[in-house]
């Protein structure tokens, strides 16, 4: 509780700045990796195409820079479509899942069984149906992130406890306003898990959605940079690939805190 | 001011079993009523069907002279656990009552403000539940149910998941409060003493299948206070009603279950 813990104080040993910042750590254990990396090519030295010096990717990024980052804002833009795509297609789906019985019983089995489909075995079928635009690339995406954002949805509005519904009802609120002032916030946290989920996914199926035909984008950089064994703008294009990844997370989790900053996975006096 | 509730032989039967044997009470307008009892006798059915949350499977209920067949609105629900929304502050936790209502706010406010302040939580509109412990919750919500001047107020073990100390100053603050604007109440507990103190009248039921053992009148003078726990008249009423129990072999003494011989023993 709130005023128990303003009582007693755990320590009284000052904590420097630089280790009270956030990102002290992430950064610390990246030189360290780097570090290992750079230790192993200097011990080993493998061939530059096996795994190539740090300073040698370094120098592809810089060389490469505007290349890296057009490629990077194709895929960047064919996530975020994906993303916000499979919440339009996701939330409707679920509101329905958990309102109306009927509805659950006759599409929620189907949902469940298309998703034991590897939905990667289908972009080459997708490739057929809708070519080599971006269409392709974004319906990958959708196919393969829309469903943990449902579930989430289903699980968070399920779990409104009974006696929240008996109040709302004894207010006399209208189904709209239920749904509004009650379901929604509720199942608020819970959706935020799925979409942090869902976003991690878009770019899998931004990128196997360029795999499979394209001539932009990370994933066919890679696939280029493969054929031609330059594994050192390989490497370059899969840091930029991990970017978009943690930036469009952070993103999420930024809108989280701003939308529900009274849920403890938000809150910092929650946890450790 | 309250409505009078009439209960006319109500009961409620689930898949064929029967949970609540014909019941009628008739609660006057403005009255504390208590349902004491243990688990299984239906008192918690019984008040979900005066707030119109459930149907009675045979009878029904009215409130001043309409019968109740949707969920009523001119209600106040304390349940035993606070239900906060955890999304608001605690004055908006009080206001949704008047959101949902289409109240003016700020006339509400201030009555919100008013009543937070008399169940002790000046200082604490813009904190959120979690900042609060759990009687503050529970006070948060009673406030909650009488924040728009219901007619009918009706608790489902409110304190039960208190502790005792907390549960004391609850029963003289919520007793505080209903003197306010003495809407009827419907108060269920597991607590006698909690009942005698609060109540008007008391309602012992039984259970499997859920009926009315007695219904006793409390002549004790308002405003009560803690201390009148010690009196004989208090503990008289305590009593009966765990006599009432007893007879129905819900709690027993302990030397009823030692054989008759041992107590010769202990008594050489």
């Amino acid at each position: 509780m709130g005023h128990a813990d303003t009582t007693i104080p755990i320590s009284v040993t000052p904590v420097p700045v630089w280790r009270r910042m956030r990102a002290f750590y992430p950064i610390v254990s990246l030189f360290v990796l780097l570090g290992m990396w750079q230790a192993t090519v200097m011990l080993f030295e493998p061939a530059p195409y096996l795994l190539p010096h740090p300073i040698a990717v370094a120098n592809v990024i810089v060389s490469q820079f505007p290349a890296l980052l057009y490629h990077t804002g194709i895929t960047a833009f064919e996530t975020s479509l994906a993303f916000t795509l499979s919440i339009a297609v996701a939330m409707p789906i679920a509101f329905l899942i958990a309102r109306f019985r009927w509805f659950e019983e006759t599409v929620y089995p189907l949902l469940v069984v298309s998703q034991a489909v590897p939905k990667v075995a289908l972009a080459p079928l997708i490739l057929v149906w809708l070519g080599f635009g971006l269409s392709t690339k974004v319906m990958i995406g959708i196919l393969v992130a829309f469903f943990p954002v449902v579930i989430s949805t289903v699980v968070g509005l399920k779990s409104v406890p009974k006696d929240m519904i008996f109040l709302g009802r004894s207010m006399g609120l209208s189904a709209r306003d239920m749904f509004r002032k009650i379901y929604f916030p509720f199942a608020l946290p819970s959706i935020f898990g799925g979409l942090k989920v869902c976003i991690t996914l878009a770019v899998v199926g931004a990128v196997v959605g360029e795999f499979v035909g394209a001539d932009k984008g990370l994933g066919y950089l890679i696939l280029l940079a493969s054929g031609q064994m330059q594994t050192a703008l390989m490497f370059a294009a899969l840091i930029f690939l991990v970017l978009i990844g943690v930036v469009s997370f952070a993103l999420v989790q930024w809108a989280e805190a701003r939308l529900m900053p009274w849920h403890s996975s938000v809150r910092q006096d929650a946890g450790h | 001011m309250g409505k009078p509730v009439r209960i006319e032989q109500v009961t409620k039967s689930y898949h064929g079993l029967e949970a609540l044997s014909p019941t009628s009470l008739f609660l006057e307008e403005g009255e504390f009523v208590s349902i004491v009892g243990p688990s299984g006798c239906g008192k918690s059915t019984l008040l979900r069907i005066v707030a119109g949350l459930d149907t009675p499977t045979t009878g029904r209920v009215s409130v001043a002279d309409r019968v109740v067949t949707q969920p009523e609105t001119d209600i106040g629900i304390v349940f035993q656990s606070p239900v906060l929304l955890d999304w608001r502050n605690v004055l908006d936790n009080v206001l949704i009552q008047a959101e949902a209502r289409k109240l003016p706010h700020d006339v509400y406010a201030a009555r919100a403000r008013d009543l937070l302040a008399a169940a002790g939580l000046k200082g604490f509109e813009n904190a959120y539940p979690h900042q609060l412990s759990g009687g503050m919750s529970q006070r948060v919500s009673v406030c909650r149910a009488l924040v728009h001047n219901p007619s009918l107020l009706l608790m489902d073990e409110p304190f039960g998941a208190l502790d005792a100390l907390t549960r004391d100053q609850m029963m003289v603050d919520l007793q505080k409060l209903w003197l306010r604007s003495r809407p009827t109440v419907v108060f269920v507990t597991h607590s006698v003493q909690e009942a005698v103190f609060l109540s008007d009248r008391i309602v012992v039921m039984a259970p499997r299948p859920g009926r009315v053992e007695a219904v006793l009148d409390v002549p004790l003078p308002r405003s009560r206070r803690l201390s009148m726990r010690g009196t004989a008249e208090f503990n008289a009423i305590v009593d009966e009603i765990l006599h009432h129990f007893q007879r129905m072999g819900v709690i027993r003494d302990e030397e009823d279950e030692i054989p008759e011989n041992t107590t010769v023993e202990m008594a050489l």
